[in-house]
């Protein structure tokens, strides 16, 4: 059943039983909640919000990595000049520079696994207690799994860059006496990395300034009462003890 | 074994042309040894990189062994040189990261060959060049000498009928050098042909013939004596 169908069915008998006994019933209506909504609250917009800054966070990251390779591949033009004077193929040369960065890029995924068990108790004594489902964050299966996906996709992903461009560059260049050969296309690449990066930082800082400003008003909105010294509490009346209604 | 017929090489720059190599017209039999001289600029390295197939923006005809290298793809002209030919460099160009034996493997394990077979061949060449004791050595551990032994151990491991070197000797001292031009003449002696690049008259010395380039064209081949000098370059 939808939680729409069900909604619709309980105010039907919510308005049913408001005509069949007016005296305790009247103004009185049903409200529907699924239980997990219920649980936790309006917290998911919150949450996805998280996660694309976790997601901008990451892409910065492996934009700054991606720019480290690359400096690393015009390190090793020599290198790559000379496997492929000795008679490495182009294919050969692109596996051994992307099985390099995927295997960099796991070795990033396990760092940041190790980090996760570390920080994520930590970071959970700060959450809010009442949110049940927080005790559930862990290191399962399934972040395992997707911290292996997210490392080998980006592994591939960037890596890919500095290995196109190292095994396409023009060898003889590089075997020369005293020259470095040319770097102008790889200085293209870096910038286009670099206002990439600056992009996303800005999308990031602007976001988290605009929260920090909603926060601040939050804090500053007139509550119409003075919540000094004062104390909030739920009270549930027993339905048998014949109060009657005077509204 | 090689012709070459016309074989030229410019670079385009911003204003026009400039040329690395003019109208080479060469022929070079199996088992000579050949010696290509010539002031810094005269195309010596150009026409080398030619002849390895490591540049392939040049025109003319290229044939090498009785294959048209000039209609050739890259790919093929790749596999070509893989097969036939080894390089030698002045600053030895072996891999930092490798030992000495890994080093004289790479060119092998390019290619489809058993992995017993490689390491027999390889302690072959240790044998050979006498490095065996240095064999898990890391190229700065070695004097220059001993590096550029590696390298040209590199370079023959796969028996390649044609040696390129360009100056070979150009980061050595003399009695290093010594050593390794006698090494060069030995191997040409067992068949290698030699093609090297070398501004020192002495090692020229170890050649059975001698090529001058000046200004981007052949001036002067002591196997075609009535070469007319810059016939050629007199046009300009």
């Amino acid at each position: 059943m939808t939680s729409q169908r069900a909604r619709a069915e309980v105010d039907t008998i919510g308005r049913r039983l408001e005509r069949q006994y007016p005296d305790s019933n009247d103004k009185v209506g049903v409200s529907f909640l699924p239980l997990h909504e219920y649980v936790v609250g309006d917290i998911r917009p919150v949450l996805l919000v998280l996660l694309a800054a976790v997601v901008v966070v990451l892409l910065i990251g492996r934009a700054n990595v991606a720019n480290l390779l690359l400096a690393r591949a015009t390190a090793r033009a020599r290198e790559v000049s000379i496997r492929t004077t000795l008679g490495a193929s182009r294919q050969r040369l692109l596996r051994q520079l992307l099985t390099e960065s995927v295997l960099l890029a796991l070795l990033g995924g396990v760092l940041g696994l190790l980090l996760a068990v570390v920080a994520v108790p930590s970071l959970l004594a700060l959450s809010p207690p009442d949110i049940r489902q927080f005790k559930q964050i862990g290191i399962n299966r399934g972040v395992l799994a997707f911290s292996f996906l997210a490392s080998v996709v980006c592994g591939v992903a960037f890596g890919r860059i500095p290995a196109l461009q190292a095994s396409r560059s023009n060898h003889n260049e590089f075997l020369k006496e005293g020259e470095r050969g040319s770097t102008a296309n790889r200085g293209r690449i870096r910038s286009a990395l670099v206002i990439a990066e600056v992009g996303l930082s800005l999308v990031l800082l602007v976001g988290a300034g605009l929260l920090v400003k909603s926060f601040a008003r939050l804090m500053d909105v007139n509550p119409g009462f003075d919540p000094d010294r004062l104390l909030t509490f739920n009270l549930a009346l027993p339905s048998s003890t014949g109060f009657k209604r005077t509204t | 074994m090689i012709q070459l017929k016309n074989i030229e090489r410019s670079y385009k720059t911003g204003a026009g042309q400039t040329w690395v190599l003019r109208r080479v017209n060469l022929e070079i039999q199996q088992g000579e040894f050949i010696t290509v001289m010539g002031p810094s600029g005269a195309g010596k390295s150009s026409l080398l990189n030619v002849f390895a197939f490591l540049d392939d923006q040049w025109q003319g005809e290229y044939w090498f062994r009785g294959q048209a290298a000039h209609t050739k793809k890259r790919k093929e002209r790749a596999e070509l040189a893989k097969k036939n030919i080894g390089m030698v460099f002045q600053s030895y160009h072996l891999l930092d990261d490798l030992t000495v034996l890994e080093n004289i493997d790479l060119p092998l394990s390019y290619k489809d060959i058993p992995r017993s077979h490689r390491q027999s061949l390889v302690a072959d060449a240790l044998d050979r060049f006498q490095i065996v004791a240095k064999k898990d050595l890391y190229p700065n551990q070695l004097s220059g000498g001993q590096q550029q032994l590696v390298g040209i151990a590199r370079a023959v491991i796969h028996k390649p009928a044609l040696l390129l070197a360009d100056e070979p000797t150009g980061n050595l001292h003399s009695s290093q050098a010594r050593e390794i031009m006698e090494l060069f003449r030995d191997l040409n002696q067992q068949g290698t042909t030699i093609v090297q690049v070398t501004h020192s008259e002495t090692n020229a010395a170890y050649g059975t013939r001698t090529i001058q380039l000046r200004d981007v064209w052949p001036v002067g081949d002591t196997a075609n004596p009535t070469m007319e000098p810059s016939d050629a370059a007199v046009n300009r």
